[in-house]
């Protein structure tokens, strides 16, 4: 089995365990283990695909299914695999779906699949969205004739400037104190594009190297030292290393002789770390290290097991390393052949290990009270070292893994489909035994049910009923309407029960979910206060509240496209509070926002003649607006309240000028302001139908505006890029305001 | 005279005050808010939301105005003068539970101390440490422990120090005066720039603090030590007092007080945080600080107290949104750290607040006050409309009969 191509364009802040240099260390002198894998320097040549081979055969339905409801541990909870696949791809691409080479269009899974089994099909399909070509024109990228400005990439499109991207990536990201670094809020969007695009392409690169460690082999033939150990196994795979560890020992103890015959490497594993550092460069740091080492030796650090494989590999790679000219001294002397074939059989499998950190889905044994974090590749073979080998149910979900490796090499669905029903049969085993599984199909449903998209629809579907009841009033289409907004209100609110059930949590605790539950509120208030006024406005208003609120969620949600269900920070972490000062400062948000609206209607009608002398029609407008901005009031109040209650009892302050305070203090303000008009006799209808589109353009600026000040403990949202849309939403009621002003009111 | 009086209660009484001040409040809290892109937390609430009043760049009144002027307007006009009677039942308790909440918030503002304490595990400690408040302490050093004296100068006077301002401490006992200037919140002492600037080659360098609590800044003064009455160009010695966590700490001494020599006695001067004790000693037996699996970011932090009360021992379990309250005061779980050296550390943000419970029953008494006025309004005007509608109905039949026998 060959190595697989992409191995080449790994970025250099990735821990870069790359064991040629070591095994020509230790094996020059031995003559020993040849692993089929290609060390970096054959990769790097690798990196033009071959000739296409004709269209791969499709996942079978058995496969797909499986692979969506297969456990992962991501972002801090267990969450399905179709739903990291989802906004993973989402954040790629921002679509729901790629096609692929031969023009199919592919679920998120079926992607995730292609690219962790077969690399070269994915290397092809264009899931890189570039918003502008001048992100590319920055590295230097040969654009191929028929892109557009903002178009979609392959990797292999890719491929040629991905070093590129990353050099400047990690010279923008840089640590806070580098020169070079550009503070994430002041890039360019050409720089915010470089980064975001390297970003991806190593995301895409990780999800290549989560199934090296199930596609490792090593060779036997020329390696008579350890026929004993295996028998007559010409080559061995990582589940029959793991399943002779014991035999191999003598391995681990010639590395820890390494160490011993070269003491400086005592303390590698600073160095180790300081290569994890993000951005850093184990070369650009080298000097720095060695200074620390020699301090570090003097407290006599302790040799890490697993670590020092990968630390050796590392100095290995930085050859400009003093001590790496000590550790071929050691290397050449240490330990009988065998022991030197171990290690050199051990430090091949790091590396591949090493390479599969980013996706957890082995659950760990036991109770989940005794160990939360699942294994991913890297962390599985961090565990053999510490544990002496792999505990029998993690060593046949390894097995399990190899077999759907080599089926899907092969294009053997049945087998593959096998495979992956026995990991699949295990992990959920395991995981429901912990406790972690009872969840997950509920989310595969809800992925699949989509229910924000389909409630999206019905409400515009509604809304282009209203407008035909606008020319065509008759019952029928006025019925129809209120079917439409009445079913997508239940698959609206479907959804949020759904969420809140999965996640154990009220409706609203983060940014995302307030964009749902605003807006179904708003469907219902306007749905209610058709109800109650019957005049035609809250029927009007509740499709287009609904679409327009679903399209930002739905644009917030592929801006930031991350886990929708995220797990909260310490603070947040009380469902009293949530459910309740959250939930009262959003409905008061929601409420201003549907009074506002009405307000509009008035204003409206006014400029453009509506309803021009249906004096009952404007005094029912100018109620329900009022109404609505009293009953707005009370949750506002309340909310605002609540919340430094919630403040004092979780820091001792009530009250502390936070934006996100200050913006709830500024909508209770208004509110107030115009409510006290209205009763002080100075401000009539046309007045407090002014005010309270003011109130809404408050409630705009305290839900997103805040947010992009950047400031403050409630800046819970990524709503960078937003400005230009809170503007021109803030200029339009400007407009709004001085037509009301200046239009002739009615008598 | 009495018109006058009347006129200005009347005023004071007004919806239009009401309102003026609402939107001015709204001007305040904006324009505070967007400040905080540019300032501190900090500065921005000094400036705009307790003070009288600022300045930007048109003069302007501050919060503090403000609340008092709504506190009078609500007094006078939400609860005097507002005519008493069934409809305005949920508007009067409304206005009683703001009051409450304006009372709270100043006698909070007022009456409570804030400050932290920071405990590694298996310590104790019995007093909290103020976040901003830094008093200069001068301390008589004598061989005989009865001549032992110190003085404070209590940090609002040592805050004063600042813009080209000086404070001369003084006292009867005292041989001599120090001169206070320079004062700066959060500063750094530094290797002068220009030769000749500074005290020393070494100059004062203020930094911009970014919290509010300030419990990182160190602040620092200028001291000069001068005979009585005399002024600065007579000043015996002169040095910088920096703030420090660690007891007395000067750029001289690196570790202890700075010291000065007056007529053969020593002194030591420095710049302390101040600290008020906690009538029970508590000691943090375990801290856990709990990261969301596979990632890291905090879950939970929660801490292992045991109180000590006059020889009582009981165990506390302090977590985030689950304080430990106690004869008056209240701990926070506010900090976690490890510690490289010394392990893991809990800091708790300590309270002392009289008026720690009025929020909860404001916001209940508003509440229900509000739920109360609008409750009543609108079922008087659902009531309205469907006499409204049933008496249209009653028209429209009336109409139609005549219309269908017709045909």
């Amino acid at each position: 089995m060959s190595r697989p191509l992409l191995l080449a364009e790994r970025r250099t802040r990735a821990p870069l365990v790359v064991l040629g240099a070591l095994l020509l260390t230790i094996a020059a002198a031995a003559g020993v283990v040849r692993t089929t894998i290609a060390d970096e320097s054959t990769a790097a040549h690798a990196s033009t695909p071959p000739p296409p081979t004709g269209p791969r055969v499709r996942w079978p339905v058995a496969v797909v299914e499986l692979a969506r409801s297969l456990p992962i541990q991501e972002a801090g909870r267990v969450m399905p695999l179709a739903q990291w696949a989802r906004y993973t791809l989402l954040r790629l691409n921002h679509r729901g779906s790629v096609v692929d080479s031969s023009g199919r269009t592919l679920e998120p899974v079926e992607w995730a699949l292609d690219v962790m089994f077969r690399p070269e099909e994915a290397a092809k399909y264009e899931v890189f969205l570039v918003d502008t070509s001048e992100v590319l024109d920055a590295v230097g990228y040969r654009h191929a004739d028929g892109k557009k400005k903002r178009d979609r990439y392959s990797y292999h499109d890719l491929a040629p400037v991905h070093r590129a991207l990353s050099q400047k990536a990690d010279t923008y990201e840089g640590t806070p104190d580098a020169r070079t670094r550009v503070d994430p809020k002041k890039r360019s969007p050409v720089e915010g594009g470089i980064v975001a695009l390297a970003g991806n392409i190593q995301t895409f690169l990780d999800l290549v190297h989560l199934s090296y460690a199930s596609k490792f082999e090593a060779s036997l033939e020329h390696v008579p030292t350890l026929h004993e150990l295996f028998g007559s196994a010409k080559s061995v795979r990582a589940s029959d290393v793991f399943a002779h560890f014991d035999g191999l020992r003598d391995g681990v103890a010639a590395l820890t002789s390494i160490f011993e015959a070269a003491p400086s490497l005592r303390a590698t594993d600073l160095f180790w770390s300081l290569g994890q550092m993000r951005g850093a460069d184990p070369l650009v740091q080298a000097s720095d290290v060695h200074a620390r080492l020699e301090a570090l030796r003097e407290r006599g650090g302790a040799i890490p097991d697993v670590r020092a494989f990968r630390t050796l590999a590392l100095l290995a790679r930085a050859k400009a390393f003093p001590p790496f000219e000590e550790l071929r001294a050691a290397g050449r002397e240490s330990g009988p052949a065998r022991a030197r074939d171990a290690l050199a059989l051990l430090s091949a499998m790091s590396e591949p290990f090493d390479d599969g950190r980013l996706l957890s889905m082995v659950p760990p044994e036991g109770a989940r009270t005794s160990d939360e974090t699942w294994l991913s590749p890297r962390t599985m073979f961090d565990r053999a070292f510490t544990r002496g080998g792999l505990e029998p149910g993690h060593l046949a979900m390894l097995r399990d893994l190899e077999a759907l490796s080599t089926a899907a090499e092969a294009d053997d669905m049945s087998a593959a489909t096998r495979a992956l029903q026995d990991f699949h049969g295990r992990s959920m085993a395991r995981a429901t035994a912990r406790g972690e599984y009872e969840k997950i199909g509920l989310e595969v449903f809800l992925l699949r049910l989509e229910p924000f998209f389909w409630a999206r629809l019905l409400y515009l579907a509604a809304f282009v009923l209203v407008a035909v009841t606008w020319l065509w009033r008759q019952r029928f289409v006025v019925w129809a309407t209120w079917a439409f907004v009445s079913a997508g209100l239940a698959i609206h609110v479907l959804g949020i029960v759904l969420r809140c059930v999965l996640h154990s949590r009220p409706p609203v605790t983060t940014l995302y979910e307030t964009t749902l539950f605003i807006s179904a509120f708003a469907v219902l208030g306007f749905a209610v206060l058709e109800r109650i006024h019957r005049r035609g406005f809250g029927l009007a208003l509740a499709p287009f509240f609904g679409t327009l609120g679903l399209f930002v969620s739905n644009r917030y949600e592929t801006i930031s496209a991350d886990d929708p269900m995220p797990q909260l920070v310490a603070v947040l972490d009380t469902n009293f509070w949530l459910a309740t000062h959250v939930t009262c400062v959003t409905i008061g948000y929601s409420a201003t926002l549907i009074a506002s609206g009405i307000a509009h209607v008035q204003v409206f009608a006014q400029l453009f003649g509506w309803k021009k002398g249906d004096a009952d029609f404007h005094r029912h407008v100018t109620k329900a607006t009022y109404g609505t901005l009293a009953f707005a009031l009370v949750f506002s109040t309340v909310g605002t309240i609540l919340g430094g209650i919630w403040a004092n009892e979780s820091w001792g302050r009530f009250w502390g000028w936070d934006p996100k305070e200050n913006g709830a203090l500024l909508i209770v303000l208004a509110q107030l302001a115009v409510l006290h008009g209205r009763m002080g006799g100075f401000l009539k209808s046309q007045g407090v139908a002014l005010g309270t589109i003011g109130c809404g353009a408050i409630v705009v600026f305290s839900w997103w505006g805040v947010n992009l000040l950047g400031v403050g403990l409630h800046s819970y949202g990524f709503t960078a890029g937003l400005w230009t849309g809170l503007l021109a939403f803030w200029g339009i009621e400007a407009l709004v305001l001085a037509a009301g002003i200046f239009v002739k009111r009615p008598a | 005279m009495r018109r006058v009086l009347e006129r200005i209660v009347l005023a004071f009484a007004s919806f239009h005050l009401a309102c003026t001040l609402f939107v001015m409040l709204l001007v305040v809290v904006l324009v505070g808010t967007l400040e905080q892109q540019h300032m501190s937390l900090y500065e921005v609430q000094r400036k705009y939301f307790s003070s009288l009043f600022f300045t930007t760049p048109v003069p302007f009144p501050g919060g503090a105005l403000l609340l008092g002027l709504l506190f009078l307007n609500l007094t006078i006009g939400g609860l005097l003068r507002i005519r008493w009677k069934t409809a305005t039942v949920g508007v009067i308790v409304v206005h009683v539970g703001i009051l409450m909440l304006l009372v709270g918030g100043f006698v909070e503002y007022r009456y409570s101390q804030k400050g932290f304490i920071k405990l590694f595990e298996a310590e104790s400690g019995d007093r909290f440490r103020s976040y901003d408040d830094w008093d200069v302490v001068i301390e008589r050093a004598d061989p005989d422990p009865k001549l032992e004296r110190q003085w404070f100068v209590p940090a609002e006077r040592v805050a004063r120090a600042t813009d080209g301002r000086t404070v001369r401490v003084t006292a009867p006992d005292l041989p001599f005066d120090v001169l206070l200037t320079g004062y700066a919140r959060n500063a750094d002492v530094r290797p002068a720039r220009s030769s000749g600037a500074g005290i020393d080659g070494m100059e004062l360098v203020s930094i911009a603090s970014t919290t509010l609590d300030g419990e990182a800044n160190i602040p620092a003064v200028v001291a000069s030590v001068v005979a009585k009455g005399s002024g600065a160009g007579s000043a015996r010695t002169r040095g910088y007092l920096l703030g420090s966590d660690r007891g007395y700490l000067t750029h001289r001494s690196g570790a202890y007080a700075w010291s000065a020599e007056f007529e053969g006695v020593s002194f030591h001067l420095a710049l302390v945080r101040r600290s008020w004790p906690v009538p029970f000693e508590t000691r943090l037996d375990r801290t856990i600080g709990e990261k969301h699996p596979g990632t890291g970011m905090f879950r939970r932090f929660s801490s292992f107290v045991t109180v000590n009360d006059g020889g009582v021992s009981r165990d506390v379990h302090i977590t985030m949104n689950e304080p430990l309250r106690w004869k008056g005061m209240i701990f926070y779980q506010s900090g976690y750290e490890i510690d490289p050296e010394r392990g893991p550390t809990s800091t708790f943000a300590v309270v002392y607040n009289p008026s720690d419970r009025v929020p909860i029953i404001a916001c209940s008494v508003i509440g229900i006050g509000m739920m109360i006025h609008f409750g009543l309004r609108l079922l008087r005007y659902l009531d309205a409309e469907s006499k409204l509608r049933l008496r249209r109905a009653l028209e429209a039949s009336e109409a139609a009969v005549p219309a269908g026998s017709t045909s």
